[in-house]
């Protein structure tokens, strides 16, 4: 099972269209896939019509046995660990686990599901906390959205240094440029910028109004309109992840 | 056919109506309709079916499913015919699970299924799908015969919904359907629709005796079953199926001519004479072709057992055999379409059906469990005899006698085992196989090597792929030769397994107890 972090300190950057998306053509392509909401806000679960069940908090998912709080989706191979409003306090729980325990929680939470799946996708809250170290030690790739702009370059910086503070190889790094609107000078001068760095992928995401309207049908933008140009982009997307993941 | 729970539907029960009611808890959404259409494949005496294996081809693949459906191999491709062997599939998982199964049976089409699958999502309040239904509506084919196979509906859960599908599962037996609970099987569905029983086409020996039976009722018993699997495998066999049809054929005259030679005191020496003779007949006209079989079933064996350089010399042994085949089984089809054959059936039957009321008859009347028991225990004593006078030195023709007088003794088991505690009698009959596989290789290999040298002998005028014939039959003998002595050696100790103490106190026991099932009813 390889697991992916869809994580970004910044928030809007279209972190959870990625997981949404990434996880649907990654269940298209014949992989078992499990994506995990671990945002409290609960976009990802919306997205997938799936809501908690009543007994599932932060505390009951770190405490293991997450395995009957799964759902399925509505789609062949994807399920779904929907997000409980109290995973906003999963920081806090974390804390009160030993040190030795608390960095590597997440990973030994995720052990038992080996079997099941082949690719664990985490949609991540926008900070940088113990649970932001806990998923970069638990992911064997972290997924980072980012948008040509300043702001979300400096997001980028501050995922390198969290990185570096974790001792987490930076190669598991997978930066690629989001919402990109070409008409855009910034964006333009950013992407030429920073585009030969060995961290970002070559597939772009452009800014597209069937993403946008992803909240409204609350399906992945590929079974809505599996011909479009977003659906088409997030599939080569995933495939040039998944490829580098195992090293091809 | 997949990992849904099986309900079946009542005919009356309109699926409209069916779905209004589930409307009042769900949504319900039309998720599509597919079709689909499949020739399920089995041998004449569906050895598939009884390894719980389900065959069938979907236009240019064939599919091999568990009694569930559930795919145990890629779907592989194979060749479009009315009948296939393992042989005709690639090499692979798929062939590879077929071989043990069907061997060299022939896989014929029992019939066609064709279905239309309807599939339903229900919706919970957010729209999202909770449990998914799947109609399906088959109808099937054989031959001219149609019918129609009960309309079901597959519950397919979704996970983490389980209280959802724990309401759609009352839904469905409040309206009436029932659960299958030991899954759907489309073909056994099928076989109760065409009336069809495997079993009566399984060449095993089994025949129910009642305890209190007479000698001729039994004898009666006995016959008029091998003569319904002589006449089940005449047309196979005449058809050219596959080589298990004359097989089983010959199996069941060879039967029962050792059953009229095993009981020979017991029966009215006149009346059976002429069906001795007949059936003797029988044995001989049908031997060509089969010995024709044994030799072409072991091209492959045959190979491998010589060289690569030698083995292109086998190619023409093997043309020849099959242009012979060719010649004898036309001959033979001439022997199974004359009247001589088809009176010997006619009035054997009729000779039999009479047997119980024959006049001056007295032996008739007489019980068969203690003849039986009688015959069994002379039977035994004379194998241990024989048996044990075998040393190194004695001459290969004993061991072919001991072969053929133990083949009588298993045969002898067989027709009485319901008699008998029968647990105990397959155990004996277990230990007795280990001694008749040696000494059936034995002679099997001896039969091969005489064959052998006697073509090599004809094998005239000489001309350079005669020599190449020559050299690989040369190397086959010398094979096979070796694997005899080897086969010999192992003799002694075979048959001291056998002849142990407690196996002869197994055979004690048997005779001494009585039949369980039968004397409840007695």
């Amino acid at each position: 099972m390889k697991i992916f972090a869809i994580y970004s300190s910044k928030g809007g950057v279209g972190k959870t269209a990625g997981a949404v998306n990434l996880s649907y053509s990654a269940a298209q392509c014949g992989h078992r896939v499990l994506l995990c909401d671990l945002d409290a806000q609960g976009a990802a679960s919306f997205y997938f019509r799936v809501r908690p069940g009543k007994k599932f908090n932060g505390k009951k998912l770190l405490q293991g046995g997450l395995k009957k709080f799964i759902r399925a989706s509505d789609y062949e191979r994807l399920d779904l660990l929907p997000a409980h409003f109290s995973f906003r306090n999963l920081d806090l729980v974390l804390a009160k686990l030993e040190e030795e325990r608390r960095r590597l929680a997440l990973q030994k939470l995720f052990k038992p599901l080996a079997d099941e799946y082949d690719v664990l996708i985490m949609d991540c809250p926008p900070n940088l906390t113990l649970l932001s170290e806990n998923i970069i030690l638990a992911a064997d790739s972290v997924v980072t959205p980012v948008i040509p702009t300043t702001l979300s370059l400096v997001a980028l910086k501050q995922l390198l240094k969290l990185f570096r503070k974790v001792g987490a190889k930076e190669k598991r790094i997978n930066a690629y440029f989001s919402m990109v609107e070409p008409r855009k000078v910034m964006h333009r001068d950013m992407i030429a910028q920073y585009e030969q760095y060995a961290i970002f992928r070559k597939v772009q995401i452009p800014y597209l109004a069937e993403v946008e309207k992803m909240g409204l049908h609350r399906q992945p933008v590929a079974a809505v309109s599996p011909a479009s140009i977003a659906a088409k982009q997030y599939t080569s997307l995933w495939l040039e992840i998944w490829n580098r993941s195992i090293g091809g | 056919m997949n990992g849904g729970q099986p309900f079946l539907i009542p005919r009356q029960l309109d699926v409209a109506d069916l779905l209004a009611s589930t409307g009042e808890l769900f949504t319900v959404q039309e998720s599509g309709e597919e079709s689909f259409k499949g020739i399920y494949y089995d041998t004449f005496d569906w050895r598939l079916f009884a390894a719980d294996l389900r065959f069938s081809r979907r236009g240019r693949l064939y599919f091999l499913q568990n009694r569930l459906g559930d795919s145990l191999v890629e779907a592989g491709v194979g060749p479009r015919r009315k009948k296939l062997f393992w042989w005709d599939f690639p090499e692979g998982e798929l062939r590879n699970l077929l071989l043990p199964v069907v061997e060299q049976r022939a896989l014929l089409p029992q019939f066609t299924l064709a279905g239309r699958m309807r599939r339903v999502n229900l919706l919970n309040k957010d729209e999202k799908t909770v449990v998914r239904l799947v109609f399906q509506e088959i109808t099937g084919q054989a031959q001219e015969q149609r019918f129609i196979l009960e309309p079901i509906v597959l519950v397919e859960p979704l996970r983490g919904y389980e209280k959802q599908l724990q309401q759609v599962r009352r839904l469905l037996e409040d309206a009436g359907l029932s659960e299958i609970t030991d899954g759907y099987d489309p073909v056994a569905m099928a076989q109760t629709a065409l009336s069809i029983d495997p079993r009566d086409t399984s060449s095993k020996f089994s025949v129910e005796l009642a305890y209190g039976e007479t000698v001729a009722e039994a004898v009666r018993d006995i016959c008029l079953h091998l003569r319904s699997t002589m006449l089940l495998n005449v047309s196979g066999t005449l058809e050219d199926i596959d080589s298990e049809f004359l097989h089983d054929l010959r199996v069941s005259v060879r039967r029962t001519r050792s059953l009229l030679s095993l009981m020979k005191k017991q029966l009215p020496v006149e009346g059976v004479k002429h069906f001795q003779a007949e059936f003797k007949w029988l044995g001989n006209v049908t031997g060509p072709v089969r010995d024709l079989d044994v030799y072409l079933l072991k091209e492959q064996e045959y190979r491998d057992l010589l060289p690569e350089e030698l083995q292109a010399g086998l190619t023409l042994f093997f043309k020849d055999l099959s242009r012979r085949r060719k010649r004898a089984l036309k001959k033979l089809r001439v022997h199974l379409r004359s009247a001589r054959f088809i009176k010997l059936l006619q009035n054997w039957e009729v000779f039999l059906r009479g047997l119980p009321e024959q006049p001056d008859y007295p032996q008739g009347k007489r019980r068969c469990r203690s003849v039986a028991d009688a015959i069994i225990s002379k039977r035994m004593n004379r194998i241990l005899r024989q048996g044990q006078a075998i040393t190194a030195e004695t001459p290969d023709e004993m061991l072919h006698e001991l072969r053929i007088e133990g083949k009588k003794f298993r045969y002898l088991l067989e027709f009485f085992r319901s008699l008998f505690e029968r647990d105990a009698v397959d155990e004996y009959l277990k230990h007795m196989k280990k001694l008749q596989n040696t000494l059936g290789d034995f002679n099997d290999l001896a039969v091969q090597k005489d064959m052998l040298s006697r073509q090599l002998q004809n094998l005239e005028p000489i001309t350079r792929t005669r020599l190449a014939t020559a050299a690989a039959l040369g190397g086959l003998i010398v094979q096979l030769h070796t694997h005899q002595r080897q086969v010999r050696g192992r003799f002694e100790e075979t048959f001291n397994a056998f002849a142990s103490e407690e196996n002869v106190q197994l055979m004690e026991k048997i005779l001494a107890g009585i039949d369980e099932e039968s004397s409840v009813e007695n």
